[in-house]
């Protein structure tokens, strides 16, 4: 409400008053009055607060073959993930349209759901034909729908790629649901150790071996492209990094130097990878020229400088100090500039990584004595919690910069969990029987 | 000349005849003359020597008888011409009588003719009367003058006849003198063409002086009878004008104050009643003043309630998306129909996410149709709001 009526009100008495003398005050007053009413200002209402919660999204079960992978939860699953939506119950939907043709749009408005999502599959062949509809329930309005062919073995990129349509016409951000993760499994017993390097899709799904090994695998990281792979082997019992075709499955080494050969990170344009080295004394980062395999070193002081990673801007780098004693972030732009301290007010913070945007930094901070994930502004410092665990590690961004992948104790095991940065639940991607680790998302595919 | 011949014919045939029958006369003297002068002449040129002697004596005796006889019959003619010429004389100076009288009988008609001109003029205008009646006697003092000049031309030519009678006669007497027997019949022509001159003479002095008198008396009774009536018309006029003016006068006084009185009562009706309608007015203006205010406040009251009610519906309704940073905020303007229907809702300003904005949108529209206001009056199709998530 706002005191404008009543400035309005006072007006026209004052007026009156100085009318009154005036035989016309009668009519005069008859004729402000008839035209003060609608002339009111406009009534103005402050909403605030509200209810923060997941925007209720209905995706209803599609209409497709029972042999394929059921693309509606699929979505309804990269929807939630994402901390944005929340996808109401199939149970409490009042139908199962798969066309706005068969949609009764009214039975929809007297639910929770804001946003409905329908559409049907055919298999022509070996190919799936997919259309799907994105409808406002609230206005009734059809947002978005389109159209989206695949190989049948391909389903669930199908159900990504609806994900991500209907992400970026909500909110206006690229969905990156249709990328992939790379993590490093360890199971077995002592003696059979077993470590691969694996990708999968972002939700998890489709987990592929691209390394097996009885040698420790770790810090996996992803050529901008999306075609390599680098990491650190632990093959004949001394670390080297290794670059890995991922199509062909070919590989190099491309670091063998004494001592430690750790913590690869490939460079956003990929013509450069930062690693930690040690060359037999303490680590210290260094960047290696892809093509020329040149090495420089950026860091020289007697503490441990390790888990080097990229700003967006290709050229200055982050990285974890213990010169201060506990770990704490650094950052240089030249190796010769003087390291930059990031991180403050944490016991112990670790593990950096740069949001796409280049305006956020993930990391693992120390917290009443447990390890989390946590977001840190670099504008202001402001740090929040992304994990809950309090046994959290290794956090990475999606090439959308939307949510956090780490890995996470989980009992005897450890699991992949993804949080939004914006907060509010983390998904649990996968539980496996031994550990997972180290995981890394890749970038768009484009 | 055709003038007087229309208007004389008699006497102008007499005088044609007369002089007719004097050419005639002399005709014949001249004829006669020649005849008995000639035979004498050859009979003087041719001597009669056989013949008796004739005494010189006889001869002359014989001649002298013969030239008296003569001379007699030249003086008869001219006496005959001379008492022509005096009838002659006296009868121009009755045409110029005649026409004296004709002029004034003329001067008279214009005078009269003036006159009546003037009296109309007199009848028109009052303020001439004055300057016409001047007029009228300049006319007739110009008559009378003109009379005087008549009678006195009438008196020159007479004179100047007289003049030329006695020159005439004086010469004649000279020679008269020389012939005693002639005398008496000149003496005695003379007379009666004296007489008969003095007569018409006089009778055309008298008949013109009697004119004269008689027009100037004309004139004057005329012009006296007319400024005399014209005075008295005037000064009846100057009355009636004087007493119809006083009339007028006092009818208009007292139409005036019955016309101020009118008005002044009028003036006092009106702004009585005037007075009385602003009595009217002010108190219905401060009922309505006292209403208006009630209405206001009644209004303000029921604004504050829809509000509310308003502003409790959509925030239910807004299920706001996580994210949201402090310091967003979105402005919508709404516009519904009376029933509350939401017809259109546009953002105007939103700071804040595509997905925040749209929750924004999706409250207004859930919450469709907004509750009605207690009161019609207050009613506004175009509502705003701002939405903020803290």
């Amino acid at each position: 409400m706002t005191g404008q009526p009543g400035v309005t009100h006072m007006t026209v008495l004052a007026l009156l008053h100085r009318s009154l003398h005036r035989s016309l005050a009668a009519t005069f007053l008859v004729g402000t009055l008839a035209f003060v009413v609608p002339a009111h200002a406009a009534l103005e209402i402050d909403i605030s607060g509200g209810t923060e919660t997941g925007v209720p999204i209905a995706v209803v079960p599609f209409d497709q073959p029972a042999s394929v992978d059921d693309l509606g939860q699929i979505v309804a699953d990269d929807l939630a993930r994402s901390g944005l939506f929340a996808p109401i119950d199939r149970q409490a939907m009042p139908g199962r349209p798969a066309s706005p043709d068969d949609l009764r749009i009214d039975d929809w408005r007297a639910g929770k759901a804001r946003y409905l999502v329908m559409g049907q599959t055919e298999s022509t062949g070996d190919r799936l034909q997919a259309r799907f509809f994105l409808v406002d329930v609230s206005s009734g309005e059809r947002i978005t729908g389109s159209q989206i062919s695949a190989p049948a073995s391909a389903a669930r990129t199908i159900a990504h790629r609806i994900s991500d349509l209907i992400y970026e016409e909500l909110t206006g951000d690229r969905g990156a649901f249709s990328t992939r993760l790379a993590y490093v499994t360890e199971r077995g017993g002592v003696d059979d150790k077993v470590f691969t390097l694996q990708i999968a899709d972002a939700d998890g799904a489709n987990p592929r071996t691209v390394l097996e090994s009885p040698y420790p695998i770790m810090s996996p990281s992803w050529s901008p492209d999306g075609g390599k792979l680098a990491y650190v082997s632990f093959e004949g019992n001394r670390s080297a990094i290794w670059v890995q075709d991922l199509s062909t499955g070919d590989r190099y080494q491309l670091t063998d130097f004494p001592g430690i050969n750790g913590a690869p990170d490939w460079s956003p344009r990929g013509d450069k990878i930062a690693v930690t080295l040690s060359k037999g004394s303490n680590p210290d980062i260094y960047v290696i020229d892809v093509d020329t395999r040149r090495t420089t070193r950026w860091t020289r002081s007697g503490a441990i400088e390790t888990e080097p990673t990229w700003y967006p801007d290709n050229r200055t780098l982050a990285f974890t100090s213990d010169r201060f004693g506990q770990p704490q972030v650094f950052r240089k732009t030249r190796p010769d500039d003087r390291a930059r301290r990031l991180t403050f007010e944490a016991p112990y913070a670790a593990g950096p990584r740069i949001s796409p945007d280049g305006e956020q930094l993930a990391l693992v901070v120390r917290e009443d004595g447990g390890f989390f994930v946590a977001e840190q502004s670099l504008a202001d410092g402001d740090r929040k919690l992304l994990s809950q665990g309090g046994s959290e590690e290794r956090p990475s961004y999606a090439p959308n910069g939307a949510m956090v992948v780490y890995a996470a104790q989980s009992g005897n095991g450890s699991v992949l969990k993804i949080s939004p940065v914006i907060g509010g639940e983390p998904q649990t991607l996968r539980y496996d029987r031994g550990k997972v680790r180290d995981p890394v998302w890749g970038p768009f595919n484009d | 000349m055709w003038r007087m011949l229309t208007r004389m014919p008699g006497a102008v045939i007499v005088a044609v005849l007369l002089h007719l029958l004097l050419a005639l006369a002399i005709v014949f003297n001249q004829l006669w003359k020649p005849e008995r002068i000639e035979p004498s002449g050859q009979q003087a040129d041719q001597p009669t020597i056989e013949a008796e002697s004739v005494s010189s004596a006889a001869i002359e005796k014989q001649a002298e008888r013969m030239r008296q006889q003569r001379e007699a019959r030249e003086q008869e003619v001219k006496q005959q011409t001379q008492a022509a010429e005096e009838a002659a004389a006296a009868r121009r100076a009755e045409q110029a009588r005649a026409e004296q009288l004709a002029e004034l009988r003329k001067q008279r008609e214009q005078a009269a003719k003036a006159e009546a001109e003037r009296l109309a003029r007199l009848k028109e205008q009052q303020a001439q009367l004055e300057a016409e009646r001047q007029e009228a006697m300049e006319d007739a003092k110009a008559a009378r003058e003109a009379a005087e000049a008549a009678r006195e031309k009438a008196e020159a030519e007479r004179r100047e006849a007289e003049q030329a009678a006695q020159r005439r006669a004086a010469e004649e007497k000279a020679r008269q003198k020389a012939e005693a027997a002639k005398k008496a019949a000149e003496e005695k022509a003379r007379k009666e063409a004296e007489a008969a001159r003095k007569a018409a003479e006089e009778k055309a002095r008298k008949e013109a002086e009697a004119a004269r008198k008689a027009a100037e008396e004309k004139a004057r009774k005329e012009a006296e009878a007319a400024q005399k009536a014209a005075e008295e018309k005037a000064r009846k006029e100057a009355e009636e004008k004087a007493r119809k003016a006083a009339e007028e006068k006092a009818r208009k006084a007292a139409e005036e104050k019955a016309r101020k009185e009118a008005e002044e009562k009028a003036r006092r009706e009106a702004e009585a009643a005037r007075k009385q309608a602003e009595r009217e007015a002010r108190e219905r203006a401060l009922q309505e003043q006292l209403a208006a205010e009630q209405q206001a406040r009644a209004e303000q009251d029921a604004l504050s309630r829809w509000g509310a009610a308003i502003k409790a519906k959509v925030r239910r309704n807004w299920q706001r998306p996580p994210g949201a940073q402090p310091g967003w905020t979105c402005t919508v303007t709404v516009r519904q129909d009376r029933d509350g229907r939401v017809r259109n809702v546009s953002v105007e300003r939103c700071d804040g996410d595509r997905l925040f904005e749209r929750s924004v949108v999706q409250a207004i529209e859930a919450s469709s149709p907004l509750p009605k206001p207690e009161l019609e009056s207050i009613f506004q199709e175009e509502l705003r709001f701002n939405f903020k998530p803290e």
